[in-house]
């Protein structure tokens, strides 16, 4: 198999994000296809790691070794793998320039990975000087998006309409509709794509559960309950016992009202992956489950476990802990300082809402119509906005952004209100 | 790579899973999964190397089943590795009534401010989730 298939196959198995690794541990005596992924990817790692220890200046294989290792960095959530693919990626890059874009495409995944996104922007540029395919102009789009940087995303995702149906291209292509405001065609991109490429032998069932979980969100963001109940449990018949999967159908349990079957999917989620987010969303179970201490006893274990956070800003985490009005102050801060880099949507909601906790709504109005400028539907965008508003006594306006809130998702709207 | 590379976003978190099985006559599993390099910079701060023994003298320093007040021997029954994380393996039992059961896990907690450790307990059809954080006291099985 040709090394730049390898890396965008094993980039590619970085949406499966796993902590612990629930896999069988295969003996040698059975039939290779009986091992699992995760078996076949540590096999893979100790055969690159040799052949690295061989060869003092080999840069490709440092850039698939490093591909191994960022794929197990996001299924076991290891830090460290995350650092050693970034630093073999950089040593393949310096050892060799010429022909060597998946060197590059390691170390942009090593770095958003890390929050490390003008970096990863940096280095999404040079790919492009060396590789000037759709692929890495998506990929340098999506870090604009979450840059902010519309215009320049704007203009890469405009010369990707042709082909906006490719495999690697159609996430990217969706996000970026997302973002706009085009929420219904990018679900029906990725549900699109998701058929053309189920069933393919190149195509780990993983990719395609993942797109089942974007497809879901997507649905439950806009109200589609329905829609997000079938493509979750497609992802789960794909992928038992996927935390995400179970942590979203979790998620959308809790919209529902049906916190005993909410919490029962995301203990299962924790078993396999730690996610605080998870834990944030077990607390609210459990509250309104009427178990009050054990809410407390999962917000505080959610509030110790992101405590020490450094570098990269966790919004989903900073989120729930606002709600919960604990560090308010720091996380004020950060959100202000995180919107230095990162000018994007939900940059400015997030620094929006930290203000409002704060007890500072006028400046959090500005930051939430920032946040709104380009029409992205997501309730919560909506709803911080109405809460802001009637802070500030502008009820008119209040109410016009609940109802906006509740006309998009009265799901997502029933859990974001549900938790303050 | 059909992954957004933005919605892989990781964080160093400090986490250990612990799953205690009960079975009927009171003898009782337990798996803890943990991070490889964090597990043995907290044992080797404990005293010693990353050792079967040194993690075996560890885990029972940090980990405790207490029965009526009594801590309850962990009978080591070895450790794994799996990727970047090892799986520990003990067995114990326990003669007293569920109702006088206390769990107790603090690995790690040493060396992590942001520790947190889940503990899931199955004894027949009941299931019961503990969170341990730095500072926590025994917690008792319902």
């Amino acid at each position: 198999m040709k090394r730049s298939w390898l890396i965008v196959i094993i980039l590619g198995l970085a949406s499966a994000a796993w902590f612990p690794a629930r896999r069988v541990r295969v003996r040698p005596a059975l039939q290779p296809a009986s091992l699992s992924p995760a078996a076949i990817r540590d096999g893979d790692i100790r055969f690159y790691e040799a052949r690295v220890a061989r060869d003092r200046y080999g840069a490709r294989d440092r850039a698939a070794l490093g591909a191994l290792y960022l794929a197990r960095a996001r299924a076991d959530g290891s830090e460290q793998d995350l650092r050693r693919a970034e630093a073999l990626a950089q040593e393949s890059w310096h050892t060799r320039h010429a022909r060597n874009a998946d060197a590059l495409s390691v170390l942009i995944g090593s770095l958003v990975a890390q929050h490390r996104f003008t970096e990863a922007r940096a280095a999404g540029l040079e790919l492009l000087g060396t590789d000037p395919s759709p692929l890495a102009r998506a990929t340098l789009g999506e870090i604009d998006l979450e840059l902010g940087r519309y215009a320049e995303a704007d203009s890469l995702f405009a010369g990707l309409s042709v082909l906006q149906n490719q495999p690697a291209i159609a996430p990217r292509y969706a996000r970026w509709l997302e973002v706009n405001g085009r929420s219904g065609e990018a679900r029906q991109l990725l549900e699109t794509t998701r058929a053309a490429i189920a069933g393919s032998f190149r195509v780990p069932v993983d990719q395609v559960a993942w797109l089942d979980l974007r497809i879901g969100d997507l649905a439950f963001r806009n109200g589609r309950g329905d829609l997000a109940e079938a493509a979750y449990q497609r992802g789960l018949s794909l992928q038992p016992g996927d935390p995400r999967l179970l942590t979203a159908l979790a998620q959308l349990r809790g919209a529902q009202g049906r916190w005993a079957e909410a919490i029962t999917l995301g203990e299962t989620a924790i078993a396999t992956r730690f996610d605080p987010a998870t834990l944030g969303l077990l607390s609210h179970a459990y509250l309104a489950a009427g178990d009050s201490a054990k809410a407390a006893e999962y917000a505080r274990a959610t509030q110790v476990a992101v405590s020490q956070s450094p570098g990269g800003f966790h919004r989903a985490w900073a989120l729930f802990l606002l709600d919960q009005g604990t560090q308010v102050d720091t996380l004020r801060q950060r959100a202000q300082a995180d919107l230095r880099t990162r000018k994007d949507v939900y940059g400015y909601d997030l620094a929006a809402w930290a203000l409002f906790r704060a007890g500072r709504p006028a400046e959090a109005m500005l930051l939430a119509d920032s946040a709104l400028l380009r029409g992205t539907r997501d309730a919560t965008l909506h709803f911080h906005a109405g809460r802001i508003a009637a802070a500030l006594r502008d009820t008119a306006r209040a109410s016009a952004e609940f109802a906006t809130a509740r006309a998009i998702s009265p799901l997502a709207l029933a859990l974001i209100s549900g938790r303050q | 790579m059909l992954g957004l590379l933005a919605l892989l976003l990781l964080h160093p978190l400090h986490t250990t899973h612990t799953t205690v099985v009960v079975e009927r006559d009171g003898r009782f599993t337990l798996e803890i999964r943990a991070f490889t390099d964090d597990l043995h910079a907290a044992a080797t701060r404990h005293g010693g190397g990353a050792t079967d023994s040194t993690l075996a003298r560890y885990v029972r320093d940090r980990v405790r089943l207490i029965d009526g007040g009594r801590v309850l021997p962990l009978t080591w029954d070895g450790m794994a590795p799996d990727g970047d994380v090892t799986r520990l393996r003990l067995h114990g039992q326990f003669t007293g009534r569920w109702a006088t059961l206390q769990f107790s896990q603090l690995m790690q907690t040493d060396l992590f401010t942001d520790q947190v450790n889940v503990v899931q307990v199955r004894q027949a059809d009941r299931r019961q989730s503990l969170l341990f954080v730095p500072g926590d006291s025994p917690r008792p099985l319902s």
